[in-house]
């Protein structure tokens, strides 16, 4: 290592103080922000969850007072031979 | 130098440990400068650093409590350092050295202006040539030069051997010699 190089790096490379604001800038962060922020979003997500889940089962249960009727007509039907005619003229 | 500033943190760090609050300002105190220093040195830029060092500072609070003592305090704290100096993105435009850089040559008057402009010229390349290096060769050069610590002590630091940093400091210093090669009596850089 030349010399020159070398003790051009000691001084590029020397420490240095620190600014006087550090000190402000680590006590303004040091409030858990994180909690505040997180907090809400647990509480929206909970939320958005059970609103999901509440209308999934409103659907589905509105969907099988419609198919149900159908489905007790069509099985009746089919206990007819009569009826079925495509079925009992083969 | 680790065993004398150990001894004298101890008290600190156990205060630290309770939730003391004058012991985190003492803590601080202590170890601004170095924290500040890497940091800058590591990126060159003092809009970086701060940040840096004001992230290792809430780590450090944070994660003080769990500081068992297995390592050296000193160890544990540059682990620190290096591992939010190798975290930090560079998230913005660096214009605020430009700005600076230029404001300095309108103040700057007459014959020293020249020489003025002259040193921040070499400051610049010697700052480049180091910024361009490798992160790992160029912590290795930061914690050797800002701090003097021993080829042991910065392979603490970095979990490797001396023989690893000894390697990696050879190779920074002969890019640096091809970089600089003006300081290092060449013809050219």
């Amino acid at each position: 290592m030349p010399e020159p190089l070398d003790s051009e790096l000691k001084r590029h490379l020397a420490p240095v103080h620190a600014p006087d604001e550090l000190w402000e800038r680590v006590c303004e962060r040091r409030a858990p922000r994180r909690r505040e922020i997180y907090v809400p979003l647990w509480a929206a997500a909970a939320v958005l969850l059970s609103l999901g889940g509440g209308s999934l089962a409103a659907w589905r249960g509105t969907r099988e007072v419609q198919i149900k009727p159908a489905a007790e007509y069509s099985s009746r039907n089919l206990r007819k031979a009569d009826d079925c005619v495509l079925c009992h003229t083969i | 130098m680790w065993m004398v500033l150990e001894e004298t943190d101890q008290g600190i760090i156990e205060a630290c440990r309770r939730g003391d609050a004058d012991a985190f300002r003492s803590l601080f105190e202590i170890h601004k400068d170095r924290v500040y220093s890497i940091a800058l040195r590591y990126c060159g830029d003092r809009v970086e650093a701060m940040d840096i060092a004001q992230e290792v500072f809430l780590k450090l609070f944070s994660a003080i409590p769990n500081f068992r003592g297995d390592s050296r305090f000193e160890s544990w704290l540059y682990r620190i350092v290096v591992n939010c100096c190798f975290d930090h993105k560079r998230k913005a435009l660096r214009l605020g050295p430009l700005v600076d850089d230029f404001l300095g040559m309108l103040r700057a008057p007459g014959d020293g202006a020249l020489q003025q402009l002259m040193r921040d010229q070499l400051g610049d390349r010697v700052r480049n040539a180091i910024s361009a290096l490798p992160p790992d060769q160029r912590i290795a050069i930061v914690l050797r030069y800002t701090e003097g610590l021993s080829y042991d002590e910065i392979g603490e630091v970095l979990g490797c051997t001396s023989g690893t940093i000894a390697s990696r400091l050879n190779r920074a210093h002969k890019t640096l010699e091809r970089r600089l090669a003006h300081l290092a009596g060449g013809k050219n850089a």
